[in-house]
């Protein structure tokens, strides 16, 4: 029986690339899917395209092509992923460029991008449509037009296939969707077709569990305590067979763990309605899937099914947003809630007296309640030492600079035992997210093809 | 009446996606399911995190794994790029939800066994 499996490279950019090189030599896969892109990451790289016509795609790539290609090539693994993002011509120069200093002669590579999503924004806010904000339904986006930054949609799995139909060996795209780079290769084997809404959510199902790497094999897990050689853990891999079975497991004598729990919390991660998963290929429902420990970190899940594709992509337009300005320093026993509490009484009269024009300031003891506000326990009043972190966000970078400026001063007017300011950090500039949905027909793929060795 | 802390019954692991945050609460014994059905509500969830979301707060069931999702709108400052939060992407709201303690009625325990 045709048995199809796919291995995750990466969950975000930054993430540990070794273990795709144990998927890669021993994990019998015939494709590795990278995903190197969280919410803020693409307005981040237009801005960096902005300032250098050569940036704005993910740079570990090139480790990629470095550390793992020479082994997909041997083996005929085929790589996809999204590393392209603000720009994926140039990130296929870098893979060419670097592909031809470690010597490989021959190479196919695809290159998905979309139109051009920002132009088709303006076009159709001219046009009066409100791209209603899907966190808060406020649909006034006209008010930060001048202020818009960049654009972007998260696109399918359609390019992807065609580009593997033409034999590509590494295909990139801008912002195909994390899931569409494991549903591509599953399309391609099978010869589903794009109506075949059950099997594409086994696909989807498929891809939601492993795009995450390390999240669904032992990493971020409540059973952290358990995970076995979490500084070694093997990045999951999809195994699908052509009777739309699927199977999550991992290389064997790798460290972390596949199972029920570390499934079912990656099921329902950074997922809203799991009636209604919104992918652009499939409407998925999560509500009846089932799993079972079928050995050692392989577990069989079945369950999902597919709902015809949604009218709308979810795009997202990014704008500046002011600038925020933060500070921490520490103060220690005795009584180190009361200082930090004396301190901030001292920050807010000094800023009344700097009239700092800020949206919003916090206020926040490290170690007592900063990261859970109000369902903090009460502190404990003898702890050694708390560390205050005060932040504002202000429409003026003049302004979020204040917030530095006054809480440097604690060192010297602060309550005896303040310590651990060692500058005066700069505000950082604000990109606000806008999510909001784009009719389907708006959007585009074109797939080119570029190679080595032709 | 009983107590018993959510961390004796449940995983539970958060996300986000823009200003909402997500935490899946998992039973850690199927027969523990029935008494989060009835007591860990979405009112419960929205009161417990009082200032911290401002919107609403939906619940979503997975009676096959025995598993929940509570969706939190306007929840995470707006949104990771912009929030003040330090922990801008509510990766720790799972943490704090396992603080909940859930009154049981005596007549209720039996849902347990």
């Amino acid at each position: 029986m045709k048995t199809v499996r796919i291995g995750a490279g990466s969950g975000f950019w930054g993430d540990n690339l070794d273990p795709a090189i144990e998927i890669a030599k021993h994990g019998d896969v015939q494709y590795l899917a990278y995903d190197f892109l969280g919410e803020p990451t693409i307005p981040i790289l237009q801005k960096m395209r902005q300032k250098n016509p050569d940036a704005g795609f993910v740079p570990a790539i090139r480790a990629v092509v470095r550390g793992v290609l020479p082994i997909c090539l041997e083996r005929g693994i085929k790589i996809l992923t999204n590393a392209g993002a603000a720009n994926p011509q140039a990130c296929a120069d870098s893979i060419i460029a670097a592909a031809k200093e470690i010597g490989i002669t021959r190479l196919k590579v695809g290159i998905v991008t979309t139109n051009n999503i920002q132009e088709k924004v303006e076009e159709l806010l001219d046009k009066g449509v409100t791209f209603a904000n899907l966190d808060n339904g406020d649909d006034d986006l006209g008010r930060f037009r001048d202020r818009i930054v960049g654009s972007y949609v998260y696109s399918g799995a359609y390019g992807y296939v065609e580009a593997l139909e033409a034999g590509c060996d590494i295909i990139i795209s801008d912002r195909a969707t994390d899931d569409a780079a494991i549903l591509a290769p599953l399309v391609h084997e099978f010869g589903w077709k794009w109506d075949d809404w059950d099997k594409l959510a086994v696909g989807i199902l498929a891809g939601h569990l492993i795009e995450c790497g390390a999240a669904c094999s032992g990493g971020i897990t409540s059973l952290w305590k358990e995970v076995p050689e979490p500084w070694n853990i093997g990045y999951p891999i999809a195994e699908v067979n052509e009777r739309g079975e699927l199977f999550i497991t991992k290389v064997d004598g790798t460290g972390g763990f596949i199972n029920r729990v570390t499934l079912t919390e990656h099921l329902l991660y950074e997922v809203q309605d799991p009636g209604n998963y919104l992918m652009p290929e499939v409407i998925t429902d999560f509500t009846h899937v089932e799993m079972e420990e079928v050995a050692k970190d392989r577990v069989k899940v079945w369950g999902a099914k597919g709902k015809p594709a949604p009218a709308t992509l979810k795009a997202g337009i990014a704008y500046t947003d002011g600038f925020i300005g933060e500070v921490e320093s520490s103060v220690t026993w005795p009584d180190a809630v009361a200082k930090a509490r004396r301190s901030f009484d001292i920050i807010r009269k000094r800023f009344e007296m700097v009239n700092l024009k800020a949206d919003e300031v916090r206020f926040d003891m490290v170690g007592v309640d900063s990261c859970h506000w109000s369902a903090s326990p009460q502190p404990d009043e003898d702890i050694n030492e708390v560390r205050i972190r005060v932040a504002a966000k202000c429409a003026e970078r003049s302004e979020a600079g204040k917030v530095a400026r006054e809480c440097v001063m604690l060192m010297g007017t602060g309550p005896i035992g303040s310590t651990g300011q060692l500058n005066t950090p700069a505000p950082r500039e604000v990109f606000a997210l806008w999510p909001t949905l784009i009719a389907r027909e708006e959007v585009t793929q074109t797939v080119e093809i570029r190679e080595i060795g032709q | 009446m009983t107590r018993i802390q959510l961390r004796d019954l449940v995983y539970a692991r958060s996300g986000d996606k823009g200003d909402v945050s997500n935490i899946a609460v998992i039973a850690k014994e199927k027969r523990y399911y029935p008494l989060l059905l009835k007591y860990l509500t979405a009112e419960r969830v929205k009161a417990f995190f009082a200032e911290m979301v401002k919107g609403d707060v939906e619940r979503y069931e997975v009676h096959t794994l025995e598993a929940m999702n509570f969706v939190l709108r306007n929840s995470l400052g707006g949104g990771a790029t912009r929030s003040l939060r330090i922990d801008f992407t509510g990766k720790t709201m799972c943490q704090a939800i396992l603080r909940i303690e859930l009154e049981i009625d005596k007549a209720d325990l039996h849902l347990m066994h």
